[in-house]
C-alpha cells in the first residue's frame, strides 16, 4: 500500500520534472522571428550605402519628374497636369471635355479644391521629398569625390527648379530642406517668396558649379550646368533682374554646345529627342516595354476624331491658332485641323496641337515619346533677347541676332525658304520687347511657359479676356494659384493667398 | 442552446447534435471554450443544414445574432464579409478568426495574386467540406473571447470537424444535383426602343435622327441572356466511413463538388478528402489526428468591374452593349466601339468614354483560371499527468499551393493587338506549436476551481513568382508560353509573420450558480514588433436557475444572467505595415529606361495593435423543459486606438499615413429565441434572431474628415471618415432635377448646364455647386439583421424555410450610372427610357458625360430572404432493410427563390469593394447570385 502510494508519488513527480523540463524547452524566448524582416521590400533601412544607391536615389527623382512610376499617385511633375494648367490657365488652350477642374481652370472660375493644382502641388513636394532625402544621405555615402559633386548637383537642381514652380504659381510656399522621415516635421508654415527664391538661386548655383558641359552615352539628358545657367537666367528674368539674366542666358550661348535645329518640325521628332536645341527637357520615351515612360501629349491633347488613344482633353484658343502667318513654319507643326489616314481618308476636326506628335515614328499614336521641354535653346535666345533690350534700353545687335536666329529658322519648310517672318530692325525699346513677347509666344506654344509669361508680363487678365471672349479675370485673385485646400484641411499653419 | 440541423431532423431516432454534446467537446478542447449549456457567455451555436453552399462561412448568414454576413458576388466560392458587432477597424481586417479543430485557420484572404486572374478573390474556406462541419460555435463578447487576445476584438468562430459518425452509422453517402438560374436581369431596352431613343435624342441635339424604321430591328440581340449557360449544373458528392475499435476511432471522408458557373466560362471544382483519428494509446495518453486535404480549380471572368474601375466587365458589357448589334458579323466577332448603321450592322466609331467590348466574347475568349491545394495536419496530444491536470499539447501544419494563369487576347484590346498572359505561383506555409496545463478540481460540492494555461508560436511565410507577358504575334500558346509576348513583367515577393504568446483562465464557480472567470492572454506579433500586449476580461454568471427558488420550477428551467468586461485586439494591418517602402522606378532617358529607387509609403513605427473594450451583458430564459429559449445580450464595444489612413500634408511628400487616428464604438442588442414542440406526430422548431448595432465614429484625430472612396465608374471621394458618423457613410450631392437650360442654376464650376442635364442641389446657396454641398447620404451598415428558421416534422416528412435579411442601411447602385448614361453605343434601362420621357426635353446624348456621386445612386438596401426551403421524406425502415440500409433521407432544397426589397438592382446582398470597412454596400457589375434547386440523397449503411 505504502509501496504504490510511493510510486504513484514518485510518479507524479517524474511527469511534473519532465512536464517543466518540456515546457521550458518549447516556451517561447526572445527570438529573431519577431523581428521583422522583409526581404522582398527595399526599407530605407539597407538603402543609402553604395555609390549605385546613390545613382538609383537620383535617378527617381527624374522620374517623378516625367512617369513618376514610383509616384504613389501615378505620373510625375511634367507628365500632364502641370502643362495642361499652364495651357488653360492662359490664352493659348481651353478645355475639351467637361471635367470641372478643367473648365475651372480654362474659364478662371477656380478655386483652391482644383484637383488639378493640388495634384502639381503634391507632385512637386515628392520630387522635392526624393531630393532632399539625396542631399541628406548622399553625403554620408563612401564614393567618388567627383561622382558625387556631380549627384549632388543634379538633385540641387532639382530641387531648385521645383521650389521656381512653386514660387512662382503659388507665392509664399513651405520651404521643406529636409526629407520627411517621421510625423515630425509636418506642422509647416509659408516661407516668404524672398527665402524660397534666395533657396532657388542658392541651388541653381550649387548646381551651376557641380555639373559638367555634357554627358555622354547614357547620361545624354541628365541636367548640365548649362541647364542651371539657363534656370538662372530665368529665375533673373522673372525677377527683372535684366543684367543676370542676360549674363546667365549669354553663358548657355557661350557653352558652344546648343544650336537650333535647322527646321522647326525637326525639333519635336522623336529622334531628336535630346538635341543640340534641348538645354534640359523631361525624358519620355517610344519604349513599348513599359508603357509609363511615355509622355501624355498624344492621348490627351490629338483630336478623339483622330480615332486613336486621343482624347481632346485639352486644345488650343482660336486666339492662338490665328495669331500665326500661314506660311509661319510652326503654324503646321504646331497646330492641324485634318489628318489623313495611309487609305487616304481625311478626317477633319476643330485646330489641335500637333507638333507633340511624331506620326511618322509612332503611328498609332498610342504612347507618346516626345520630351517635354523644360528649356529650348530657343527660348535661351529669347530671354537673351529681352533681357538685353533691358538693360540696355534699346535693343542692341545681339539682341536683334537673338531673335532673328527663332525667327529665320521659322522661315524654313524642308530646307526652303518661306517669304514670311522677316529679320526685325530699326525698333525702340518698346516695339522690340512687344515683338520678343510675340514670338515667345509662338515659338513655345503649350511648352508650359505660357502662364508665367502672362504673368511675368503683367497682361493675363488682358491677353485671356481677348483670347476667351465672355470671361472675365479677377486679377487680384488669379495673379497666383491658390493653395490647395486639402492642404490647408491638414495643416492649419497654411494660410491661404488673396481672393481664395 | 439554439438547435442544430444535422443532416437528420430532431424529433427522430437520431438526435442531432445539442449543446450537452458541445459540453463534452469542451473538456477535450483545443482551447478553453466556455460551453453553450452554462449560458455563461455570448457564444452561440450556428445551424448546419443541407444547404447548397460550397463555404462554412456561408451558414453563419442569418443563424446568429449579432453577424452581418454579405455575399459579395454571385460567382462560385466568392469570399464572404463577415462582422460580428459591426466594423471595429477602418484600414485592416474585420472579419472574426476561424479557430477549426482547435487552430487558428489564417485569414490571408489575399492568397490568389491581385491581377493575374479575373473576378473576386475566392473564399479562404473553400478548403474546407461543409458536410465535414459538426459544430460552429460564435463567440462574440470579450468575457469568451480575450483568450483570442490580439486577434479577438472581430469575434471568434470555433469550427469542429466530425470525428465519427453517429451510432450504428460506419458509411454515410450524400450526393446533391440541381440546376442553377440567375436571380434576375435588368429591364434594357431592347433594339426597337434603343434606336427610338437614339433617333430621339438626335432629333433633340438638332441632328437627323439615324434609324428611319426602328421596329425593323425587333428586340435586337439579348446581351444579358446570351452570355448565361443553357445549363448551369451544380453536382455534389460526398462519401465518408467511420470505424474503429475501442482505442482508435478514424473517419474518412472524401466530396467532389463540380458546380458550373451561370456565365459561361466560370467554373468551380472540388475535391475534398479528410482523415480524422483518435487513438487512446495508453490510460493517460491520448491523441488525435486531423488531417484535411481540398483542391479547387476555378475558372472565373471578369466580373464585378473587377478588369479596372471602369465597369469594364462581363456583367456591365451584357446590359450595355448594343442590342442593335448581332453576336457575329460575316464570321467576325463584334468586338469593341460599334454603333450600328441605319441596317443595323456594326459600324466603328470613336472611342467613348465607357467602352465595353462584347460581353459575350470577352466572357468565352478570356482565359482565367485558379489551381489550390492546401494541406493541413494537426496533431492534438493529451496526457494525463494525475487526475485533476492534464497537459495537452498541438502541432499543426498547414500549406497553401496556388497557381494562377490568365489570358486576354488581342482582339478585346482598343487600338492594339496585343494579347496580354500571366501566371503566378504562390506557397504558404503556416505552422502551430501550442501547450497548455489543464486543471480541474472540485474542492467540495460547492467549490469547482478550473485553471487553464499554456503558450504558442505561430508563424507563417508566403512566397510569390509571377510573370506578365504583352504582346502576343501569335496567341496560340497563350499564357502556357510567356515567351511569346514580346513585353515580359516579373515580380516576385516573400513575406513572414509571428507570433509569440501565453495565455491563460481561471474559472471558479459555487454551487453551479454562481461563475467567476478571469481570462489573459499576452501575445507578440511580428507585425507590430513592440514586444508582448496584454488583454484580459472578466466575466461573471448568475445561473438562478440553479438556486432553490427555481430549481424545481414548473415553467421556469433555466435562468441565468451573465456580465463581461474586458479587453482585446486586433492585428488589422498586413506585416510589414510600419515601414518606410522605397520602390522602383523606370521612368526613361535619352530613350532608355532609366532605373532609381523612389520613396513609395512613409512607415509608422509607432503603429499599435487596435484595443478594443467590450461590455456585455446577457441573460438567458428557458421555459418549459427548454421548449422556449430566449436569449437577450446587450454589448458596447469601444474601440480607442483604430487604424486608418490618415492624410498627410502635399509638403512632406506622401498622401497618407497608417496610423491608430480614430475611435469607434458599436453598441447593440442581440436577441435570440428557439422554440422546440412536438405534438404527437408532428414537432416543430424554429429559431429567430435579431441583432441591433448602431456604429459610430467617436473621433478622428485632429478633427479631420478623411474623405475616401476608391474610383468607382470614374468618381472617387464618396466615402468619408468623421466623428459622430457610421463607417461607409456614403457622402454626395443630393439631385435636383433637370436643368431647362439658360442661366439662374446652380451648377459646378466649369459646367455648362444644358437642357435635360442633371441638377444638384446648392445647399449653400453660394450659386456654385462643390464639395460644401455634399451631405451624408447614409450609411452602408445594416442597422439590424434578421434570421428566422423555421421546420416541421411529421411522419417522415420534413419541411424547412430559412429566412435572412438586413434592414436600416443604403446601397449605392453605382449600375445606374452606367444604365442611365446613354451614348451613342451603351444601352440604357428601360426605367430610365421611362423616366426620361416623362421629363421632357430627354436628357442630351453625350459622349463624355461628367458624372457624380448623389443621392441618384443611394437607394433603401432593407432585404428579407427566403435563403433556403426544402422539403424532405425518410424512407421507412421496413423499406430500407431491403437495401441494408440503415437511414435514407430524399429532399428537394433551393437557395434565394424570393427577395423582398425595395433595392432597384438585381441583389442587395452584394459588396464591390468586399470587405473593405470604409467602402461597403457598392453594387457594381456583381455576379448575379443563383436560384440554385437541388434534389439530394442521403444514405447510410
Amino acid at each position: 500500500m505504502n509501496e504504490k502510494r510511493h510510486i504513484e508519488r514518485s510518479g507524479i513527480n517524474i511527469n511534473l520534472i519532465f512536464t517543466i523540463i518540456f515546457l521550458v524547452i518549447f516556451s517561447p524566448h526572445c527570438d529573431k522571428a519577431l523581428e521583422e524582416n522583409p526581404r522582398s521590400l527595399l526599407t530605407n533601412k539597407v538603402f543609402y550605402q553604395t555609390a549605385n544607391d546613390a545613382l538609383l536615389a537620383v535617378n527617381a527623382t527624374y522620374d517623378h519628374l516625367g512617369s513618376g512610376t514610383s509616384n504613389s499617385d501615378f505620373g510625375g511633375v511634367y507628365f500632364n497636369n502641370f502643362w495642361a494648367i499652364q495651357a488653360l490657365a492662359s490664352d493659348e488652350g481651353k478645355s475639351g471635355r467637361p471635367e470641372p477642374n478643367a473648365v475651372q481652370l480654362s474659364e478662371f472660375r477656380y478655386d483652391a479644391s482644383n484637383l488639378m493644382v493640388q495634384d502639381v502641388w503634391e507632385d512637386l513636394y515628392k520630387t522635392i521629398n526624393l531630393a532632399n532625402l539625396a542631399i541628406k544621405y548622399i553625403p554620408t555615402i563612401e564614393m567618388d569625390d567627383g561622382l558625387k559633386g556631380r549627384f549632388l548637383g543634379e538633385v540641387h537642381f532639382i530641387r531648385g527648379a521645383m521650389y521656381f514652380d512653386l514660387v512662382r504659381m503659388f507665392g509664399d510656399v513651405p520651404l521643406q530642406l529636409q526629407p520627411t522621415e517621421d510625423l515630425s516635421i509636418l506642422s509647416v508654415v509659408r516661407s516668404s517668396t524672398e527665402e524660397v527664391y534666395t533657396q532657388v538661386i542658392e541651388d541653381l548655383k550649387l548646381a551651376e558649379r557641380n555639373l559638367p558641359v555634357r554627358y555622354t552615352g547614357a547620361d545624354i539628358g541628365r541636367a548640365t550646368t548649362g541647364a542651371a545657367s539657363g534656370y538662372l537666367a530665368r529665375v533673373y528674368l522673372t525677377h527683372q533682374e535684366w543684367s543676370l539674366a542676360k549674363e546667365h542666358a549669354k553663358k548657355v550661348m557661350e557653352l558652344g554646345v546648343y544650336r537650333l535645329l535647322s527646321d522647326y518640325a525637326a525639333v519635336f521628332k522623336i529622334a531628336n529627342n535630346n538635341s543640340e536645341e534641348v538645354v534640359f527637357a523631361t525624358n519620355f520615351t517610344l519604349n513599348n516595354d513599359a508603357i509609363w515612360e511615355t509622355s501624355q501629349f498624344n492621348v490627351r491633347a490629338l483630336p478623339l476624331a483622330l480615332n486613336r488613344n486621343s482624347n481632346s482633353w485639352e486644345i488650343p484658343t482660336l486666339d492662338v491658332y490665328d495669331v500665326f502667318d500661314d506660311l509661319d513654319r510652326r503654324k503646321e507643326v504646331t497646330f492641324a485641323t485634318t489628318f489623313t489616314e495611309k487609305d487616304g481618308t481625311v478626317l477633319e476636326f476643330a485646330p489641335h496641337i500637333f507638333k507633340y506628335w511624331d506620326s511618322v515614328a509612332e503611328p498609332s499614336a498610342s504612347s507618346g515619346g516626345n520630351d517635354f521641354f523644360n528649356l529650348r535653346y530657343a527660348d535661351i535666345l529669347l530671354m537673351y533677347a529681352e533681357a538685353a533690350n533691358e538693360v540696355s534700353g534699346m535693343p542692341t545687335a545681339e539682341a536683334y541676332e537673338a531673335i532673328n536666329r527663332v525667327r529665320r529658322r521659322a522661315r524654313f519648310a524642308n530646307g526652303e525658304e518661306r517669304n514670311v517672318l522677316p529679320d526685325l530692325i530699326g525698333l525702340n525699346q518698346n516695339e522690340f520687347r512687344e515683338k520678343v513677347w510675340q514670338e515667345r509666344r509662338l515659338e513655345l506654344v503649350w511648352e508650359g511657359h505660357r502662364w508665367f509669361d502672362l504673368k511675368r508680363q503683367a497682361r493675363l487678365k488682358s491677353r485671356v479676356e481677348a483670347a476667351k471672349p465672355g470671361i472675365t479675370v479677377d486679377e487680384n485673385k488669379y495673379i497666383l494659384f491658390g493653395i490647395p485646400q486639402r492642404e490647408r484641411d491638414i495643416n492649419a499653419n497654411l494660410s491661404q493667398n488673396p481672393g481664395y | 442552446m439554439a438547435f442544430l440541423y444535422a443532416d437528420y431532423l430532431p424529433g427522430q431516432d437520431v438526435s442531432p447534435i445539442d449543446s450537452t454534446e458541445l459540453e463534452q467537446h469542451s473538456s477535450d478542447r483545443g482551447y478553453f471554450i466556455l460551453s453553450g449549456k452554462s449560458h455563461d457567455a455570448a457564444a452561440v451555436k450556428t445551424n448546419l443544414n443541407f444547404r447548397g453552399v460550397n463555404t462554412i462561412d456561408q451558414f453563419l448568414q442569418g443563424t446568429v445574432a449579432g453577424i452581418t454576413a454579405v455575399e459579395n458576388s454571385g460567382q462560385p466560392a466568392t469570399e464572404i464579409t463577415l462582422q460580428i458587432r459591426g466594423i471595429h477597424t477602418l484600414a485592416g481586417n474585420n472579419q472574426p478568426l476561424f479557430i477549426i479543430d482547435g487552430i487558428p485557420y489564417y485569414d490571408e484572404t489575399d492568397f490568389s495574386i491581385s491581377g493575374t486572374t479575373f473576378g473576386p478573390p475566392v473564399s479562404p474556406f473553400t478548403f474546407i467540406n461543409p458536410n465535414d462541419i459538426e459544430s460552429i460555435t460564435v463567440l462574440k463578447d470579450a468575457g469568451a473571447t480575450a483568450i483570442y487576445g490580439a486577434r479577438a476584438t472581430n469575434g471568434v468562430v470555433i469550427v469542429r470537424t466530425k470525428r465519427k459518425l453517429s451510432a450504428d452509422q460506419k458509411i454515410s453517402l450524400k450526393i446533391k444535383v440541381g440546376s442553377q438560374e440567375p436571380i434576375g436581369s435588368y429591364n434594357m431596352a431592347n433594339a426597337t426602343q434603343f434606336a427610338e431613343f437614339l433617333n430621339q435624342a438626335h432629333t433633340n441635339a438638332g441632328e437627323p435622327a439615324p434609324y428611319s424604321n426602328p421596329t425593323k430591328f425587333g428586340v435586337g440581340t439579348d446581351w444579358q441572356n446570351i452570355i448565361y449557360r443553357d445549363q448551369a449544373l451544380r453536382q455534389e458528392y460526398h462519401l465518408s466511413i467511420a470505424g474503429g475499435t475501442e482505442k482508435i476511432s478514424f473517419l474518412l471522408s472524401g466530396a467532389y463538388l463540380n458546380q458550373k458557373g451561370l456565365i459561361i466560362g466560370s467554373n468551380f471544382q472540388r475535391a475534398n478528402f479528410r482523415a480524422n483519428m483518435d487513438a487512446q494509446i495508453s490510460d493517460r495518453f491520448s491523441l488525435q489526428n486531423s488531417l484535411n486535404f481540398g483542391r479547387i480549380d476555378v475558372n472565373s471572368v471578369a466580373s464585378d468591374a473587377a478588369s479596372d474601375d471602369s465597369g469594364i466587365d462581363v456583367i456591365s458589357g451584357s446590359r450595355i452593349f448594343n442590342p442593335l448589334l448581332p453576336y457575329q458579323q460575316n464570321g467576325a466577332v463584334t468586338a469593341y466601339h460599334f454603333i450600328a448603321d441605319e441596317n443595323g450592322l456594326p459600324t466603328p466609331v470613336l472611342q467613348s468614354s465607357v467602352a465595353q467590348p462584347n460581353p459575350l466574347l470577352l466572357a468565352g475568349s478570356t482565359d482565367s483560371k485558379l489551381t489550390t491545394t492546401r494541406i493541413s495536419n494537426y496533431l492534438h496530444l493529451k496526457y494525463d499527468l494525475f487526475s485533476a491536470l492534464t497537459l495537452h499539447g498541438t502541432v499543426g501544419l498547414d500549406g497553401i499551393f496556388n497557381e494562377e494563369y490568365a489570358f486576354v487576347p488581342g482582339l478585346l484590346f482598343f487600338g492594339t493587338s496585343d494579347g496580354l498572359g500571366s501566371g503566378s505561383k504562390m506557397e504558404a506555409l503556416k505552422f502551430i506549436n501550442q501547450y497548455y496545463l489543464d486543471y480541474h478540481h472540485a474542492f467540495s460540492i460547492d467549490h469547482t476551481l478550473n485553471l487553464y494555461a499554456g503558450f504558442s508560436t505561430e508563424g507563417y511565410r508566403r512566397e510569390v513568382l509571377s510573370g506578365r507577358s504583352i504582346g502576343f504575334d501569335n496567341e496560340t500558346l497563350r499564357y502556357y508560353s510567356l515567351t511569346v509576348g514580346q513585353q515580359k513583367t516579373l515580380f516576385s515577393d516573400i513575406s513572414d509573420w509571428s507570433m509569440r504568446s501565453f495565455f491563460g483562465t481561471a474559472r471558479y464557480s459555487y454551487q453551479d450558480i454562481y461563475s467567476l472567470s478571469v481570462t489573459a492572454r499576452a501575445d507578440a506579433s511580428s507585425t507590430f514588433g513592440d514586444g508582448y500586449h496584454l488583454f484580459s476580461a472578466t466575466s461573471f454568471s448568475y445561473n438562478l436557475g440553479n438556486t432553490e427558488v427555481l430549481k424545481n420550477h414548473d415553467k421556469i428551467s433555466s435562468l441565468v444572467i451573465r456580465a463581461s468586461y474586458g479587453s482585446t485586439g486586433n492585428l488589422a494591418v498586413k506585416p510589414y505595415s510600419r515601414f518606410t517602402l522605397l520602390n522602383e522606378s523606370n521612368s526613361a532617358l535619352n530613350g532608355a529606361t532609366l532605373n532609381g529607387i523612389g520613396l513609395s509609403r512613409l512607415g509608422n513605427q509607432n503603429l499599435k495593435i487596435e484595443r478594443t473594450n467590450q461590455l456585455n451583458l446577457g441573460a438567458h430564459l428557458g421555459l418549459a423543459k427548454e421548449k422556449l429559449q430566449l436569449d437577450l445580450d446587450f454589448y458596447q464595444n469601444k474601440t480607442s486606438n483604430a487604424i486608418t489612413f490618415f492624410p498627410l500634408a502635399g509638403t512632406s511628400g506622401f498622401d497618407y499615413i497608417l496610423s491608430n487616428a480614430a475611435s469607434i464604438s458599436n453598441q447593440g442588442l442581440e436577441l435570440s429565441t428557439s422554440l422546440n414542440h412536438n405534438l404527437g406526430a408532428l414537432s416543430w422548431n424554429s429559431q429567430l434572431i435579431v441583432g441591433v448595432n448602431k456604429n459610430q465614429i467617436k473621433s478622428v484625430e485632429n478633427d479631420f474628415h478623411i474623405v475616401s472612396g476608391d474610383s468607382i465608374v470614374g468618381i472617387s471621394g464618396w466615402s468619408i471618415i468623421q466623428s459622430g458618423h457610421a463607417a461607409s457613410t456614403f457622402i454626395g450631392y443630393q439631385a435636383d432635377g433637370l436643368s431647362v437650360g439658360g442661366s439662374g442654376e446652380a451648377s459646378f464650376a466649369g459646367q455648362v448646364l444644358n437642357s435635360g442635364d442633371q441638377k444638384y442641389r446648392d445647399l449653400n446657396k453660394d450659386g456654385v455647386i462643390n464639395s460644401e454641398d455634399q451631405i451624408d447620404l447614409g450609411s452602408a451598415l445594416p442597422k439590424m439583421t434578421l434570421g428566422f428558421y423555421s421546420q416541421w416534422c411529421y411522419k417522415g416528412f420534413d419541411l424547412t424555410i430559412g429566412l435572412q435579411g438586413a434592414f436600416g442601411h443604403k446601397m449605392a447602385n453605382v449600375n445606374r450610372l452606367l444604365l442611365e448614361n446613354p451614348t451613342s453605343e451603351n444601352n440604357v434601362s428601360v426605367e430610365y427610357l421611362n423616366e426620361a420621357g416623362k421629363s421632357l426635353p430627354l436628357p442630351r446624348l453625350q459622349t463624355a458625360r461628367q458624372q457624380y456621386f448623389s443621392d441618384l445612386v443611394i437607394e433603401n438596401g432593407s432585404y428579407l430572404r427566403l435563403k433556403n426551403c426544402t422539403v424532405g421524406y425518410e424512407l421507412p425502415q421496413k423499406l430500407l432493410n431491403r437495401f441494408s440500409a440503415s437511414k435514407c433521407r430524399v429532399y428537394l432544397t433551393a437557395e434565394n427563390l424570393l427577395t423582398f426589397t425595395k433595392y432597384t438592382g438585381l441583389d442587395p446582398d452584394v459588396s464591390h469593394f468586399r470587405s473593405s470597412p470604409t467602402q461597403q454596400g457598392v453594387d457594381l457589375g456583381s455576379y448575379p447570385k443563383s436560384k440554385l434547386i437541388q434534389m439530394g440523397i442521403n444514405l447510410d449503411f
